[in-house]
């Protein structure tokens, strides 16, 4: 049993053979979930630090803001280390969400019926960010990326909470013009996912939902890298070998090593058989 | 256009229904058969193999799912509203490719209760006819239990089924589900290993005087082979069942099973890429298929016999575009294609928070848990209580992906900073929920038919589902979470314990299941269903339209294996009584 908190890494050999006894309470330990063997980590391919699509000043808000959604602190690495502004920048540019539907004609409906924006993901990157700097401006005076963490969270706050939306609006929406059945040429509302207006509320959505992917994702897409968020959890990623030996094993915390995509793929151009820190 | 040599059956849709219905034709007749699929053609092993272990991928951006750049639904909750596109998906996720949505499920198996089969009759005849709500119009199947036990039986054997009988001929079996319809035989495979937390509701559910159940399963155990020497398994529990593939192949699926097996008939060729664009007909007979190819040039592929077994939606789809059979008027209550469209509930389950249990939740597969049935359909009666139907309640460790399933947390957790990153390192591996699936009945007001306004890649009119819930559902769900969440919570003893609130409105955004039913009814009167009992176009013979689409409404259960069990059902009428003598069957 070990935990990243408490510094100590199992060796990832072999493991002890699976026991059905369940072990002492006492030996469970209570600040974290249970972590495989924390610190072995399979070989993984580099990553550089190269941005696609996003322009250094919106990469700097996104990796400012992601690195206080999931912050470095007394439990570990975060965001920023996670690498989650590049994964961010990756996805826009590969062209996330390109399989959505998006004909016409738009118009406003219930938020059962889900999000109702026109706009790609790149653009609401593009004007969210532009709005979300906006806004730390004409609040603190200064853009986000250059405010204190204190001053960024409050920014986050209000955008999370509907204050900014108050403020600032979301450059562009309101020029584009939009046939509404019956009743005339009108501005588009952006609806967010929750049903609500595009606007720094619905992008606060957004920045958390991809930070927390990004922090989680296998680190192939360019985020979670040296796998720190599924150390945080103990979530051991892509086991091959799975968990038969230890799937009876109740209560006790899993400790092969953690593995991930790329494990496997440079096992596989080194012409080595698939395995993993089980030995199996 | 250009126009295919003539075969004698075309399969619409190569998924669970056209691949267990060709390798039938394949085995037991001499006909050569074209399958035309929108979607490539995947193997499960390499294409689906160890990339899978990929939730960005996979289950974020939906890499198994239908493209809904090319084709999409529209929904409203009433008739009064507008409907409008679903853009990105939600609720409920089609598969995409040959094997269809069978490939990206879970793998829970069910066979539908006995009385199910006549429902209508069995609430009235227990209840009184003034029992049921007006505007439901749920109706009795055309075709029974013990006429599909052999062919879910069958099924079952195909697939390889894990789990523990509860009813062998009439004897109730210790272990089983003790409510369930008898079976001819016990399940082909013995249960899968179950993970931790599932046992902590199966115990907490025997002292209170429940009956758990291993959750029948399609993630192979062992190292098996079906009757078509198809092999499967056996499963490691890596938990990466539902939305993935399987790099081991013990998740049964049509690309491990029938397909490869049909392929082997040397008389079925597979079309990939190839979207449907309507039945032509001529004199009551079907005559041929309409095709854009991968190119997008419009091909017409003639047949004698055509089998429509895409997933439920494109079922009423492309009957609509055909314009075979009346569109259903909920105004007017006539008319049949679109009509007793059904979802499933989901609702009111229970989860719990330890201080003193590291769960191991990552391991599992789609279906690795326990379930009871007290609360299901009517195994409880329903005198007094204001509603009908009820649901299946289970524990089942599918996976423990961190981008989609880092949670649930407990309530008031912030949702991020530092109080979050805390909040997740500490319950990620120790909590565990269970959940109702709960029955959704038919209702005149609840239908599908073509929009009006919004069209697919191609120009043709998307589907129009309108559907919500109603009191009869919320009340049904109310009373399960009191009955049963609430106390199994208790009983399960956790720091933290949460039971799951009351239902909204249908909500089109959050994910709840691919269970989606009716539309192309079965039934006894060709006024009120779209196919007969043998799933067969009434006016046109020669015509056969299988799926969840034929179910009269929904159960509470996963509708997979009556699925399948219908497919055998349509295939044994085909061969043994359609092909002698082809005509409508009586």
């Amino acid at each position: 049993m070990t935990g990243l908190s408490a510094g100590v890494a199992a060796a990832c050999g072999p493991p002890a053979p699976p026991s059905r006894e369940p072990i002492p309470q006492a030996r469970l330990g209570m600040e974290s979930g249970g972590i495989p063997g924390a610190g072995n980590v399979q070989p993984s391919t580099p990553v550089t630090d190269t941005l696609t699509l996003f322009t250094q000043e919106q990469a700097a808000i996104v990796r400012a803001a992601s690195g206080r959604i999931i912050p470095k602190d007394e439990n570990g690495p975060g965001a920023i280390e996670a690498g989650v502004a590049f994964f961010i920048d990756r996805q826009l540019a590969a062209g996330m969400r390109e399989r959505e539907y998006r004909l016409g004609p738009y118009q406003p409906g219930e938020p059962t019926q889900g999000d109702r924006s026109m706009l790609s993901m790149r653009d609401r990157y593009r004007l969210g960010l532009a709005a979300m700097d906006e806004y730390a401006r004409q609040r603190f005076g200064r853009g986000f990326a250059e405010l204190s963490e204190q001053d960024q969270d409050q920014v986050l706050r209000d955008m999370d909470g509907g204050q900014a939306d108050q403020v600032v609006t979301v450059v562009g929406i309101e020029n584009v013009p939009v046939q509404f059945a019956g009743t005339g040429p009108e501005s588009i509302q952006h609806a967010s996912p929750s049903g609500k207006v595009f606007g720094l509320q619905a992008f606060f959505e957004i920045l958390r939902s991809h930070t927390i992917a990004g922090f989680f994702c296998d680190p192939i897409h360019g985020g979670n890298r040296d796998m720190v968020g599924w150390k945080l959890i103990g979530f051991p990623g892509a086991q091959i070998g799975g968990y038969r030996d230890w799937i009876l094993n109740y209560g006790v915390p899993f400790d092969g090593c953690f593995a991930n995509l790329a494990t496997y793929h440079v096992q596989s151009a080194l012409g080595s058989q698939h395995g993993h820190g089980q030995g199996r | 256009m250009a126009v295919q040599p003539r075969v004698d059956v075309v399969s619409i849709g190569f998924g669970l229904v056209g691949g267990a219905i060709a390798n039938e034709l394949g085995k037991r007749t001499s006909l050569q058969m074209v399958a035309l699929e929108r979607g490539p053609f995947r193997r499960t092993i390499p294409e689906l193999a160890i990339d899978h272990f990929d939730e960005w991928r996979f289950t974020v951006q939906g890499e198994l799912f239908q493209d809904l750049s090319q084709e999409t639904i529209t929904f409203r909750n009433a008739i009064d509203q507008t409907a409008l596109p679903m853009h990105q998906y939600g609720s409920f996720r089609p598969g995409l490719g040959v094997g269809g949505a069978a490939v990206h499920w879970n793998g829970q198996h069910w066979r539908a209760l006995p009385h199910f089969f006549r429902y209508r009759s069995h609430l009235i005849e227990r209840y009184g006819s003034n029992f049921l709500p007006e505007d439901t119009t749920i109706m009795d199947w055309p075709v029974s239990y013990d006429e599909l036990e052999p062919h879910y039986m069958y099924f079952e054997k195909v697939f390889g089924i894990a789990g523990k009988a509860g009813n062998i001929r009439g004897r109730i079996q210790p272990g089983g589900n003790p409510f369930e319809g008898w079976r001819s035989e016990e399940f082909p495979q013995p249960p899968n290993q179950i993970a931790y937390g599932p046992t902590l509701f199966r115990e907490a559910c025997e002292q209170l005087g429940f009956k758990p159940f291993p959750q029948p399963t399609a993630n192979s155990p062992t190292t098996y082979v079906n009757p078509d020497g198809m092999a499967l398994g056996p499963c490691d529990y890596c938990g990466f069942c539902e939305y993935y593939g399987c790099h081991v192949g013990a998740k049964a699926s049509p690309i491990l099973t029938v397909i490869p097996s049909a392929l082997r008939s040397g008389r079925l060729q597979v079309r990939e890429l190839c979207n449907v664009l309507r039945i032509n007909h001529a004199g009551g007979r079907a005559t041929s298929v309409s095709y854009l190819d991968a190119s997008g040039q419009e091909q017409e592929q003639p047949a004698d016999l055509i089998v429509l077994g895409a997933f439920t939606l494109n079922n009423i789809r492309l009957l609509l575009l055909s314009q075979i059979g009346e569109p259903y008027d909920p105004q007017a209550n006539r008319g049949v294609v679109g009509r007793n469209y059904t979802y499933l509930v989901m609702g009111g389950g229970g989860t719990g928070w330890y201080d003193d249990r590291i769960l191991n939740r990552f391991m599992g597969s789609g279906a690795n848990g326990y379930a009871i049935d007290e609360f299901n359909s009517d195994n409880v009666d329903h005198s007094g209580l204001g509603f009908f139907g009820g649901g299946s309640i289970a524990c089942n460790n599918t996976g423990a992906r961190p981008i989609q399933q880092y949670g649930p947390l407990p309530s008031g957790t912030p949702t991020w900073g530092s109080g979050w990153k805390a909040a997740v390192k500490y319950y990620y591996n120790r909590v565990v929920s269970f959940g109702i699936q709960g029955e959704s009945p038919a209702y005149r007001q609840n239908y599908a038919d073509l929009d009006p306004t919004y069209r697919d890649a191609f120009g043709h009119p998307l589907l129009r589902i309108t559907f919500n819930f109603t009191d009869n559902e919320r009340k049904m769900i109310r009373y399960i979470a009191a009955k049963a969440s609430a106390p199994i919570i208790a009983q399960m003893n956790p720091a933290i314990q949460q039971v799951g609130s009351d239902l909204a409105d249908y909500n089109i955004v959050p994910y709840q299941s691919t269970h989606l039913q009716g539309g192309t009814i079965m039934g006894s009167d060709p006024t009120s269903s779209v196919v007969n009992r043998y799933c067969q176009v009434w006016g046109m013979p020669n015509l056969f339209v299988v799926g969840a689409s034929n179910f009269p409404q929904n159960f509470g259960y996963n509708p997979t294996g009556t699925v399948g069990a219908l497919a055998y059902w349509a295939a044994e009428a085909i061969v043994n009584r359609y092909l002698p003598s082809p005509g409508m069957l009586a």
